[in-house]
C-alpha cells in the first residue's frame, strides 16, 4: 500500500520500515527455551487427548460421560466454542477492513490465524462426537453406487457445508494477506530451507506496482466474500439447536445471539493471545493501549448484545406460555445446573461491565483477566445451552444430570493443545503481523520515531 | 511365454487355488444337516407347547425355537391359567436355560475341589452311598420345591420305595391361607378367586398383579373387571387395596388404604363386623379397627357398604402379611368373604389352585432339628434353595453340614449347592419333560423345547437309576422319566396320535372354568398342598377361637426406627430369578430401581433423617444388620421401611452374586404359630447413616409429570357419559395452531397414500398395571441387551418400551398413580427424521418410523429431538456371554456400538405377516389379528392393542376413535401413531371434582 503514502524524506522512512521488518520478522528467529517448553507441554497434552480418543473409538462412546437424555455434551460444547473463537478473526480482518477501522492492522493477522486454527479445532469435534466415526464420510455428499445422499434437511449437513466453506475462505484470506509479508521473510531468510519455503509461498512477489494493485483488489474482494460468512457460519451452527424442538433451543433469536456470542468470545480470545505475544516478542511499539481500548470496546458491545439475548430468551420463554420453555429457563436459573448458568451470567454479563471504565480498557493486566473470564463464560454458555436444555426436556421420567468423564476432559484439554500447537508453529514460521499494512499506517510510536529521524 | 505354457500355468494355479480353498473351509462345517430333521426348516420357527416353571402358577407356554434353539416364550392362549399371556419372569425364562453360569455337568467335591465325574459314576456312587447307610442311624431326605403331577408322585413313590422321607419346601407357600381356609371353610386349599366376575375387589396385602399365587391369571381377570376403555358404556368394577406400602398392585387400586403394617386384616374384620359376621369379629368395630390401623372408621363403613352392595371378593394377603398373626389375618378375610356372601360365588373352593404348601416352613424347622441331631444321613435337594431363603437364625446351613451325604440337583451353583458334596445338575424346565397341575382339573404339559445344552440329566431319571440300584420296597418303574410320564398318561391318552395332539395343545384344559364343581383332583394330578402338608393342617382343626389382636412388631424403638416390611419383588420373586440379567435390570414398578436391594423410605422421613437417594444406611434389627441404599418413594409409609426380597445372593452366577443384600438376614426364625408359616414380617429396625453413597440404580428421573399432557385421566362418571355419546370427549391440549384434536384419520394419512397400512397402537392406561411384562417380552423379541448396574447408573438402559410411573396428588391429598407405557410413537411428523444427516431414520410406506442401523453414524441428534425420549444409543458393544447369545432372535440384528436404536413395532413380525399374506394374491391385506407385537402379545391385561389404523373396523382404530383416546404431548403436533386411552379414576364414591372446562356437554 505504499502507493498511497507520500514519499517524503525517503531515508527516514526506509530506516523506520527496516525496523518494522526487523521487529516483526524477529519472531521467526530460532525458538528459545520458553517456546520449546510450551511446545513440549502442548504436545504432551495433545498426546493424552489422542490416546483418550483412541480409547473412546475402541471401547465405545460410553467412556464419555453421556447420560441420556443428555446425548450431546462437552464435545458439542467444545465444537461451538471453537467455532465461536473462529469468528472474530474474519470480523477483524474482513469486516473491519471494509469499514476502514485502522486499529485492526496490529491484531488482524493474529486473529486471522486464530480463526483458521480454531476452525481446524472445531472441525474435529463433530468427528470425535460421532458414535461410529469410521463412517464419518456418510455425511459427505459423494456419488456412490447405493445412490445415498445426505439428508439436506438436517442442520448437521448444513453445518458440514458451513464449516468447510468457512475454513476454505478464511484460509485463502489468511494466505493472500500473508503474501507480501512472506516475500519480506524470504528476502531476509538466512537458511536455504526458509528461503525456499518462503520463496515458494510468496508466489514470486516482487512488490511491483501492478502486483500491489492486483493484490489490493483481490484482498478487497476476498474481504467482501468473507464478510457474509461471519454471519452465516455461526447462524448455521446455531440452527443445529434452533431447528430442533428442544425447549431452550427452539428459538428464533439463536442466530444473531450466537453470532454476537461468537464475536464476543473471539475478541476475548484475540486479547488473550495478543497480550502475551506482545510481551514475548517485544511488540509493544506495534500494539498499544489504543488497540487494546478498541478491542475492549468491541468486547463491551458484544457483551451487551449477549446480555440482551439472555434477557430476551428468558422473556420469550415466559411470554410464549409454553410450560416446557418456562420450565427449562426456570431450571436453568435455579435448577441443578444453576451453578453453570451463574458462571455464564457472571463471566459474560457482569464482569465485562468493568469495561465501561477507560482505565480497565487500557490495562493490559485487567484486560487479560477479563478476556480469560469471557472465554470461560462463553464455554459455559454453550455448556448450559446444550446440556441443561437436554437434561430438562418434555418427559420428566427422563430428566437427568450429566457430568463429564475424564475422556471428555482430556479431549477438551487436547483441543486447546492442538490449537496452541498450530499457533506456536505459526508464530515461528509466519510473520504474525501484517508488515506491509503496518508500514502503511505506522503505529504512533514509530510515527514519532520517523518524525524524529526526519528532524535529525 | 508360449500359449500352451500359459494355459498350463493357468490350469495348474486354478486347480491349486480351488483345492486349497476347498481344503481350508470345508463345506462340511457350513451345512449341519445331511438329513435335516423334518421338524426344522431353517428360517421358520418351530413352536412347542409347554409350561412355564418360573413360579408355581403354571402358565401354559408356547416356546418359539429357531434352528433348534429356544428364542422366545409366549403364553399358550388355550391355557385357562394365563390365556396366552406371560409375566416378565416368564418372558425371561430362557435366560435360565442359557444361563452362562449353569453347571455344565455332574461334579463332586473332593478336598474342597469340584471334580467333573461322568454321570454313570456319579449315579453309581450315589446309589452306593444311599444303599450303604445304616437304616437305624438316620434317614434319607428328599427335599424338593413345590411339585405337582407326575413328577410329584414319582418323588413320593421314590421316597416310599427306598425308605426315604420327602420334604416339600417352597419359600412362598401360603400356609396361613391354607390354615385359615381349613378353619373357616374346612378345606386346606387355595380357592380360585373370581376377580373377573366381581364388581368390587378388595385386597388385604395381596399383590395379585405381581407375585401373589397366579399373577398373570389374576391380572387378566382384574383388567376384565376393572379396565374401562371407552368402547362400551358399562360401568366397570372397583378395586381397593389395603396395605401399608403402595405396591404395584395397590398403585392400580381406585383407592389405596394405607394401614400400619400387620393390621390390614383388622379392616377386613371390621368390615365383616359391619356386614354382620358377628362371632369372633364382633368386638372389632370400625372405630376400634380404625384406631388400631390408623384408618378413618367412615372409610371402613363405606368399604363395607360397597362390599355389601356389589358382587365382591376380598383377597387375603401374601408374603407382606405373613407376620406372627398371619393365620388370623387370613381368617379375617375369609370371614369377610363369608359375611359378604362371596364364598361359593367369587371365592370358588371347588377349583383350588396350586401354590400353597401346608407346613412348608414347619417341616424345614423339623428338618433342621433332625439334621442337627444327626438323624439325617443324606439330603437330596432339588428345585429349592433353602440356604438363601431361610432365615439364618434357623441354622439350616450349619445343620446341613452335619449331614454326611449332601446332594444338589440344582442346575445352577446356588447357595445350597455350595454346601453339597454332589452336584448333579438337572435340566432346566425348557429341557425337561413333565406335567403341571395349575388348578384342579387342569393339567399343563411340559415338554422340552430343545436338547439339553450341557451334560445335565433330569432329576427323575437320576432318582429312577438310584431306585433301580437300591431295589427298594417296590420295584422302580420301567424306562426313563419320559416313559414314566407317558405311562402316567396312558389311561387318558392311550394312542400316540392323541399324545401328539396333547403335546400340541399343551395340556388338558376342559376341567377348568367349564366344570367348577369337579370333584377329586384329576388322575395323576396332585395339587401339592394335599401331599405332605395335609396332616399338618388337619391337626389344627377348625373350632379354636382365633386371636385377632394385632401382631407386635418387635425390635428397637425410638428415633429412626421403623416397622420393617419385606416384600417379594416383581422380577426377583423369591430369589430364584436372580441370575437372569433381564430381570435384574427390570425396573421395579414402584421405584424403577434395578440390580440392587434398596431401602424404601417416605421422602419426608428421609428428609427428617437427612437422607437422599443412594445414601447407604445400616439397617439393624435385633437379629441382624444389613446395609442398603435409600430410595425415596412416595408410596411408602412414614413409619415403615420396606425392603424387596430376592437379591443378595453370594452364589448362583455373575448376575446374581454381589448385587444387593438379602433382607432375610434381619429376620428371626419366627413362625406364625397357627400355620407354622415363616413370619416374613414382624420386626422393627433401626436405621443409621453410614455416610457412604452409591448411585441409585433407578430409571426414573421425576416422580411427577408436572402436569404435562403425558398420562391423563378422567373421572368414571364423565367417561361413562362420553362413552354413551351423551357428551363430547374433552381434549386437553390441541396441537399448536390446530383447532381440532388429532384424529385417527389424520394420523392414518401419514403413510403411503395408496398403501393399505398405517400401523398404530391404542394403549389403555386404565388397563396397564405397570407389570413390565411387555418390557421383558420386547427384550426377548428384539435382542435388547442388558447393560449392567454401572450403566444403569448413567441412565443408559436400553428398554425400547418402558413404564413411566407418575404420581399425582388429588385435591384431597391422595396419591394417584399413573403407569404410562412409553415407546416409539412412530410419529407422522417425527422430529427425529429431518435432523438425521444421513437418513438413518426415515418414514417407511407403512407409516413406520424406521431406524437403519447400518446407515447410522451416531450423531444422536434424533434422540435430542425426540420429545418422548424413546431412542436408545449403543454406548458400548454389549455382550451376550455364551450361551446367552443362543437366545437371540435371528430375525432381528444385534446392534453395533455407536448406533441408535428404538422400538420398531416388531417390524420383523409385520414383514413376516406381509410375506405370508402375499400367497393370497398381490392385493391381499394383512387382516386384523394375524400377528401381534411382542408387547401386545404378552400384556396380561390387554392394555396394548396394535393394528392397522387405516382399517376403520380394526380394534385399534375403534379404540383410538373412542372418547378416551388422546395423544401424548399432542401440543407438539408430532401426530403419534400411539393413542393412549385415559385412565379412569374416581370410582370409590369419593367426590372427584370434574376438571374445569370438561363439563360442557354438547
Amino acid at each position: 500500500m505504499a502507493e498511497g503514502t507520500k514519499l517524503t524524506s525517503g531515508r527516514a522512512q526506509a530506516q523506520v520500515f527496516r525496523r518494522v521488518n526487523r521487529d516483526i520478522l524477529a519472531t521467526l528467529s530460532r525458538p528459545g527455551i520458553g517456546w520449546m517448553a510450551m511446545m513440549g507441554l502442548v504436545l504432551t497434552v495433545l498426546a493424552i487427548g489422542v490416546v483418550a480418543w483412541i480409547y473412546q473409538i475402541k471401547t465405545g462412546l460410553g467412556v464419555a460421560g453421556y447420560e441420556p437424555p443428555v446425548m450431546w455434551a462437552v464435545y458439542i460444547t467444545d465444537f461451538v466454542f471453537w467455532v465461536g473463537i473462529a469468528h472474530s478473526g474474519t470480523l477483524i480482518s474482513a469486516i473491519l477492513f471494509l469499514f476502514r477501522a485502522q486499529f485492526r492492522t496490529a491484531v488482524y493477522r493474529i486473529s486471522e490465524t486464530m480463526t483458521v486454527f480454531a476452525v481446524m479445532t472445531a472441525g474435529l469435534f463433530p468427528l470425535i462426537h460421532l458414535g461410529r466415526v469410521w463412517y464419518f464420510y456418510y455425511l459427505i455428499p459423494y456419488p456412490n453406487e447405493r445412490l445415498l445422499w445426505p439428508n439436506f434437511r438436517s442442520p448437521l449437513v448444513w453445518d458440514f457445508f458451513a464449516i468447510s466453506t468457512y475454513f476454505t475462505i478464511s484460509s485463502v484470506f489468511l494466505y493472500v494477506g500473508l503474501i507480501p509479508d512472506l516475500a519480506a521473510a524470504r528476502d531476509r531468510a538466512v537458511t536455504k530451507f526458509r528461503r525456499r519455503l518462503y520463496g515458494m509461498l510468496s508466489l514470486g512477489w516482487q512488490g511491483t506496482d501492478s502486483q500491489w494493485r492486483h493484490y489490493n483488489r483481490a484482498y478487497l474482494y476476498l474481504a467482501a466474500l468473507a464478510t457474509p460468512l461471519v454471519l452465516s457460519v455461526h447462524s448455521v451452527v446455531s440452527w443445529d439447536f434452533a431447528m430442533a424442538i428442544v425447549p431452550g433451543w427452539h428459538s428464533t433469536i439463536f442466530a444473531p445471539y450466537f453470532v454476537a456470542g461468537a464475536i464476543f468470545s473471539g475478541v476475548a480470545m484475540v486479547i488473550t493471545l495478543v497480550v502475551p505475544i506482545r510481551k514475548a516478542f517485544h511488540l509493544q511499539d506495534y500494539i498499544d493501549e489504543y488497540h487494546l481500548d478498541r478491542l475492549a470496546k468491541l468486547l463491551l458491545l458484544t457483551s451487551l448484545i449477549v446480555f440482551y439475548a439472555y434477557l430476551v430468551e428468558a422473556w420469550t420463554a415466559w411470554y410464549s406460555g409454553s410450560e416446557f420453555e418456562r420450565a427449562v429457563f426456570w431450571d436453568r436459573a435455579f435448577g441443578q445446573y444453576a451453578w453453570a448458568s451463574w458462571i455464564m451470567y457472571s463471566c459474560n454479563c457482569f464482569i465485562p461491565m468493568a469495561l465501561w471504565f477507560r482505565r480497565v480498557r487500557r490495562s493490559w493486566f485487567w484486560m487479560f483477566i477479563i478476556s480469560i473470564f469471557v472465554n470461560i463464560g462463553m464455554w459455559f454458555e454453550r455448556f448450559v445451552i446444550i446440556i441443561q436444555s437436554l437434561a430438562h426436556e418434555f418427559v420428566p421420567y427422563q430428566w437427568d444430570y450429566y457430568t463429564p468423564s475424564w475422556v471428555e476432559m482430556a479431549i477438551t484439554a487436547a483441543s486447546f493443545a492442538w490449537f496452541f500447537m498450530w499457533f506456536l508453529l505459526f508464530i515461528k514460521f509466519m510473520p504474525s503481523m501484517a508488515i506491509a499494512e503496518l508500514k502503511e499506517l505506522l503505529p504512533p510510536k514509530l510515527r514519532r520515531q520517523k518524525k524524529e529521524l526526519e528532524a535529525a | 511365454m508360449e500359449r500352451r505354457d500359459f494355459l498350463k500355468l493357468i490350469g495348474i494355479t486354478g486347480a491349486g487355488a480351488a483345492t486349497a480353498c476347498d481344503a481350508k473351509v470345508g463345506p462340511q462345517s457350513l451345512i449341519p444337516y445331511v438329513v435335516p430333521p423334518d421338524t426344522i426348516t431353517p428360517g421358520i420357527p418351530t413352536w412347542y407347547a409347554s409350561t412355564c416353571r418360573e413360579c408355581p402358577a403354571g402358565c401354559g407356554t408356547h416356546v418359539k425355537t429357531r434352528e433348534g434353539r429356544v428364542i422366545k416364550l409366549e403364553g399358550n392362549p388355550a391355557s385357562p391359567v394365563n390365556r396366552g399371556k406371560l409375566c416378565a419372569r416368564g418372558q425371561a425364562a430362557h435366560q435360565n436355560l442359557y444361563d452362562p453360569d449353569r453347571l455344565k455337568g455332574p461334579k463332586r467335591v473332593t478336598d474342597g475341589d469340584y471334580l467333573d465325574v461322568p454321570w454313570e459314576e456319579a449315579v453309581s456312587q450315589l446309589t452306593a452311598g444311599l444303599a450303604s447307610r445304616d437304616p437305624e442311624s438316620g434317614g434319607v431326605v428328599l427335599l424338593t420345591g413345590l411339585q405337582t403331577g407326575t413328577r410329584d408322585r414319582l418323588y413320593d413313590d421314590w421316597a416310599r420305595a427306598i425308605g426315604a422321607r420327602r420334604v416339600v419346601y417352597e419359600p412362598f407357600a401360603y400356609e396361613p391361607l391354607l390354615t385359615a381356609n381349613q378353619r373357616v371353610f374346612g378345606e386346606s386349599r387355595l380357592p380360585s378367586y373370581d376377580i373377573e366376575g366381581a364388581e368390587f375387589v378388595i385386597s388385604f396385602g395381596a399383590e395379585f398383579l405381581e407375585t401373589w399365587i397366579s399373577p398373570v391369571r389374576y391380572a387378566a381377570e382384574w383388567s376384565r373387571m376393572h379396565a374401562f376403555r371407552g368402547d362400551e358404556a358399562v360401568e366397570k368394577g372397583v378395586f381397593v387395596a389395603v396395605e401399608p406400602r403402595l405396591s404395584m398392585t395397590a398403585s392400580n387400586a381406585d383407592e389405596w388404604v394405607s394401614v400400619k403394617p400387620g393390621t390390614e386384616y383388622l379392616i377386613a374384620l371390621a368390615m365383616a363386623n359391619v356386614l354382620g359376621a358377628g362371632g369372633e369379629s364382633a368386638e372389632w368395630t370400625p372405630a376400634r379397627a380404625g384406631e388400631a390401623t390408623g384408618v378413618d372408621p367412615g372409610t371402613i363403613e363405606r368399604l363395607a357398604g360397597l362390599f355389601r352392595k356389589k358382587r365382591s371378593v376380598a383377597l387375603p394377603g401374601g408374603i407382606s402379611t405373613f407376620h406372627p398373626r398371619a393365620t388370623a389375618a387370613a381368617v379375617a378375610v375369609n370371614l369377610l368373604n363369608r359375611a359378604g356372601g362371596a364364598v361359593g360365588d367369587t371365592v370358588i373352593l371347588s377349583t383350588p389352585v396350586t401354590g400353597g404348601v401346608a407346613g412348608s416352613y414347619r417341616s424345614m424347622v423339623d428338618l433342621v432339628t433332625e439334621m442337627k441331631t444327626g438323624a439325617v444321613d443324606a439330603l437330596l435337594v432339588a428345585e429349592t434353595n433353602p440356604v438363601f431363603s431361610l432365615p439364618p437364625g434357623l441354622g439350616f446351613a450349619e445343620a446341613l453340614r452335619q449331614v454326611p451325604l449332601r446332594v444338589s440337583f440344582s442346575p445352577v451353583f446356588d447357595e445350597t449347592a455350595a454346601w453339597c458334596h454332589w452336584l448333579l445338575p438337572d435340566h432346566t424346565p425348557l429341557e425337561s419333560w413333565g406335567d403341571w397341575v395349575p388348578q384342579q382339573g387342569v393339567v399343563s404339559i411340559q415338554q422340552p423345547a430343545m436338547r439339553p445344552i450341557f451334560n445335565t440329566r433330569s432329576t427323575p431319571d437320576v432318582l429312577l437309576d438310584v431306585w433301580r440300584g437300591i431295589g427298594g420296597a417296590t420295584p422302580a418303574p420301567e424306562g426313563t422319566w419320559f416313559d414314566v410320564l407317558r405311562a402316567a398318561w396312558q389311561d387318558r391318552v392311550p394312542d400316540e396320535r392323541a399324545w401328539a395332539e396333547l403335546l400340541r395343545s399343551g395340556g388338558v384344559w376342559e376341567g377348568a372354568a367349564a366344570t367348577p364343581t369337579a370333584g377329586q383332583p384329576a388322575d395323576g394330578a396332585n395339587l401339592g398342598q394335599a401331599g405332605v402338608g395335609a396332616g399338618a393342617a388337619a391337626e389344627l382343626g377348625g373350632g379354636e377361637p382365633t386371636d385377632f389382636a394385632p401382631p407386635v412388631y418387635d425390635g428397637p424403638s425410638g428415633e429412626a426406627t421403623f416397622d420393617l416390611l419385606v416384600y417379594p419383588q416383581l422380577g426377583m420373586y423369591d430369589g430364584r430369578m436372580a441370575n437372569r440379567p433381564w430381570l435384574q435390570e427390570l425396573p421395579d414398578p414402584a421405584t424403577t430401581a434395578t440390580w440392587q436391594t434398596w431401602a424404601e423410605l417416605h421422602p419426608e422421613t428421609a428428609k427428617e433423617i437427612g437422607l437422599t437417594d443412594g445414601d447407604v444406611v445400616r439397617i439393624e434389627s435385633s437379629h441382624g444388620e444389613i446395609e442398603a441404599p435409600v430410595i425415596r418413594y412416595r408410596g411408602a409409609r412414614r413409619d415403615t421401611l420396606s425392603l424387596p426380597l430376592g437379591r443378595g445372593h453370594d452364589r448362583m452366577g455373575r448376575y446374581a452374586a454381589g448385587h444387593g443384600t438379602n433382607p432375610i438376614l434381619l429376620l428371626p426364625p419366627t413362625a406364625d404359630p397357627d400355620s407354622g408359616a415363616f413370619a416374613w414380617q414382624g420386626v422393627r429396625v433401626k436405621l443409621t447413616k453410614t455416610g457412604a453413597w452409591v448411585p441409585p440404580l433407578t430409571f426414573q428421573g421425576e416422580d411427577s409429570d408436572h402436569g404435562r399432557p403425558l398420562a391423563e385421566s378422567v373421572p368414571m362418571a364423565l367417561a361413562l357419559r362420553q362413552a354413551a355419546g351423551e357428551m363430547e370427549p374433552h381434549h386437553g391440549a390441541h396441537a399448536m395452531g390446530e383447532d381440532i384434536p388429532l384424529t385417527v384419520e389424520r394420523v392414518a394419512r401419514d403413510s403411503d397414500r395408496d398403501g393399505p397400512y398405517r400401523w398404530g397402537m391404542a394403549i389403555s392406561l386404565d388397563a396397564c398395571t405397570g407389570c413390565n411384562a411387555c418390557v421383558t417380552a420386547c427384550n426377548a423379541e428384539n435382542n435388547l441387551p442388558f447393560v449392567g448396574p454401572e450403566r444403569v447408573a448413567k441412565s443408559r438402559f436400553m428398554t425400547w418400551i418402558r413404564i413411566e410411573r407418575y404420581f399425582d396428588e388429588t385435591p384431597d391429598g391422595r396419591l394417584e398413580t399413573h403407569h404410562l407405557p412409553m415407546l416409539c410413537q412412530h410419529c407422522g411428523a417425527a422430529p427425529c427424521e429431518p435432523v438425521c444427516p444421513v437418513y438413518a431414520t426415515y418414514h417407511n410406506p407403512d407409516g413406520l418410523n424406521v431406524q437403519v442401523y447400518n446407515r447410522c453414524v451416531g450423531t444422536r441428534y434424533c434422540s435430542n429431538n425426540c420429545p418422548y425420549k424413546v431412542r436408545y444409543f449403543n454406548w458400548f458393544q454389549y455382550e451376550w456371554p455364551e450361551p446367552l447369545n443362543w437366545g437371540l432372535n435371528p430375525d432381528v440384528t444385534t446392534r453395533e456400538k455407536g448406533v441408535m436404536e428404538k422400538c420398531t413395532y416388531c417390524v420383523q413380525r409385520i414383514n413376516a405377516a406381509k410375506i405370508a399374506i402375499k400367497s393370497q394374491g398381490p392385493d391381499a391385506v394383512v387382516p386384523e389379528g394375524m400377528f401381534q407385537t411382542a408387547c401386545q402379545q404378552t400384556c396380561p391385561t390387554d392394555a396394548i392393542v396394535f393394528g392397522n389404523l387405516k382399517d376403520p373396523e380394526s380394534r385399534v382404530a375403534k379404540l383410538a376413535n373412542g372418547p378416551l383416546a388422546y395423544s401424548a404431548l399432542e401440543i407438539l403436533n408430532t401426530r403419534p401413531a400411539n393413542f393412549y386411552l385415559k385412565q379412569v379414576t374416581g370410582r370409590t364414591g369419593i367426590a372427584v371434582a370434574e376438571p374445569a372446562g370438561a363439563t360442557g356437554a354438547h
